[in-house]
């Protein structure tokens, strides 16, 4: 079960395998380690095999809706479904929140003819630490079960990993779809804010929130965006323009495209020595595919990394403040630290950081001038381990939120191991709405490597699809 | 900021209601001072001098 959507969907076509077939592969290796992974909150098998049955018998019939059709995908426990309650992963969120049904981001998978598998696990409101004293799993990483698979789209991430799924959806506000990505060592793309809409989806960050795909490879999360994107009025933030075409210029080649490199070795503590040999390595691949690499500087990095910590607070403080007072127990201990720091920032702070956004929005708009693409490590570090792990040191190993400030696309894509043999991601940027270049950026790099395709040697021998 | 964490962490959640362990308390007040020098640093970029914030507002629904 450690197929591609891509590879599954020729397979079909083939006449290879079968959705049921893909969907009961999923559910056996689910069934062999979700007890040690944490992964699943809630599965739908009877549902998930009824629509694998009908996708079956759908393309027997000729009806083909695309690449996802009679795919297995695992959907972030923040994400309103039709089949059940969603939970956030909290004792607090409102049981009766999810009844609204499908969000419309499950809504047009399920549409392209997905097999929706059940709701995967997420940091309490997608944010936080795991909290054993909470009634949930703690999800581990499968390349190594003592070590984070990140978060807070951890089951996801996970899920992937392991052969779970073939593909799904996580949520990121400041680095929660490319953290898990590269924890465990699969893809995962935040588009540009606006893109895919998040209604339906429990908030964390209004302004910086982002739903988005993670699967194996950057030509999985290619065929997924091309399902997910596109305007959807309830959502306020949700962009009125047309979707590009994704797949197309995915031809493995990078000439005439300039990336500016961006190694960030010096900005965290727990930067592993080895991480500059990995990155190297990979950004000499990008340069075989026909890239021109060129080093540059990203302005105001810890300034508006800052304006994500801060605004992404505030604005959860606001969403959860009645219930911090009321059922202040209810949540996990990281949860509510986390979120209650927004009543700390005084309302001048946040206007402030919303201003240094717009700043850095024409900083990075005059790099981009020069460069096509931008490119760093996605963290410091592999999977952190789960016995000694705190939020503040998540913090300090991720090079994401600084995007989630700006709002351009961004990747992470599998670029090694550490010496521990835990994934490191690489992590593409592009200009806003520029996902295509992205996308073909990362579909090149692995035309050229092969870590995507790794599996953990804990589900190595599961059940094969 | 000069007001002193410990006096002012306390009040700040008397003033949102919320009531964290003695413990939290602490971990805030110890947070405190990192983020509020963090923050200053986004009042010492020029640019931002006269940039409009960038909120979402709508005049219709």
């Amino acid at each position: 079960m450690h197929l591609t959507i891509t590879d599954a969907a020729a397979a079909l076509r083939a006449g290879k395998t079968t959705s049921v077939e893909l969907t009961q592969a999923a559910y056996a290796v689910a069934d062999a380690y979700d007890g040690e992974l944490g992964v699943y909150l809630s599965r739908f098998d009877e549902t998930a095999l009824a629509a694998a049955a009908t996708a079956d018998a759908e393309l027997a019939a000729g009806i083909d809706k695309g690449p996802l059709h009679g795919i297995p995908l695992g959907i972030k426990d923040i994400i309103a479904t039709d089949e059940g309650i969603t939970t956030a992963q909290s004792l607090v969120l409102d049981r009766s929140w999810g009844d609204q049904g499908d969000a419309p981001v499950v809504a047009r998978l399920r549409a392209a003819g997905a097999v929706i598998t059940g709701k995967t696990s997420t940091m309490e409101y997608a944010i936080g630490i795991p909290d054993p004293e909470k009634p949930f799993p703690i999800p581990r990483n499968p390349w190594n079960p003592e070590h984070y698979p990140g978060g807070s789209s951890s089951g996801t991430g996970g899920g992937v990993a392991a052969g779970m799924f073939l593909g799904g959806l996580g949520t990121d506000t400041g680095g929660s779809i490319r953290f898990p990505a590269t924890n465990c060592g699969i893809t995962g793309l935040k588009q540009t804010f606006g893109r895919v809409p998040k209604y339906g989806c429990v908030p964390l960050g209004y302004s910086y929130d982002h739903i988005g795909p993670m699967a194996r490879s950057a030509a999985d999360c290619a065929v997924m965006l091309a399902v997910l994107a596109g305007h959807d009025p309830r959502d306020a933030t949700s962009v009125d323009r047309p979707v590009d075409d994704y797949t197309s210029g995915l031809t493995g080649s990078l000439a005439g495209v300039r990336v500016g490199v961006d190694p960030l070795l010096d900005r965290s503590a727990l930067t592993v020595p080895e991480l500059a040999e990995v990155l190297d390595a990979a950004v000499a691949e990008l340069r075989a595919a026909g890239a021109t690499v060129v080093p540059v500087e990203l302005p105001l990095y810890a300034e508006l990394t800052t304006t994500t910590m801060v605004g992404m607070a505030a604005e959860a403080y606001a969403y959860h403040r009645p219930d911090l007072r009321a059922r202040w127990y209810d949540y996990g201990a990281g949860t509510r630290m986390a979120v209650s720091a927004g009543a700390l920032i005084p309302a001048g702070d946040y206007v402030q950081a919303q201003r240094v956004r717009r700043v850095g929005q024409r900083k990075i708009a005059e790099l981009f001038a020069e460069v096509d693409l931008i490119v760093t490590p996605t963290s410091a570090c592999g999977g952190l381990k789960l016995e000694k792990l705190t939020f503040d040191d998540i913090i300090d190993s991720l090079h994401t939120p600084y995007w989630n400030a700006l709002g351009n696309p961004a990747m992470s894509v599998p670029m090694g191991f550490t010496t521990d043999g835990l994934p490191l991601g690489m992590q593409i940027v592009g200009r806003p709405f520029d996902e295509a270049a992205v996308l073909a950026a990362g579909h090149a790099y692995q035309q050229h490597t092969s870590w995507h395709l790794r599996v953990p040697e804990l589900v190595a021998h599961a059940p094969a699809a | 900021m000069d007001a002193d964490p410990a006096v002012l962490v306390p009040a700040l959640l008397r003033a949102a209601g919320i009531s964290p362990s003695e413990e939290e308390v602490a971990a805030m007040i110890a947070d405190f001072p990192g983020r509020a020098a963090a923050i200053e640093t986004l009042y010492a970029i020029p640019e931002a001098r006269y940039e409009e914030p960038d909120l979402v507002f709508r005049a219709t629904l």
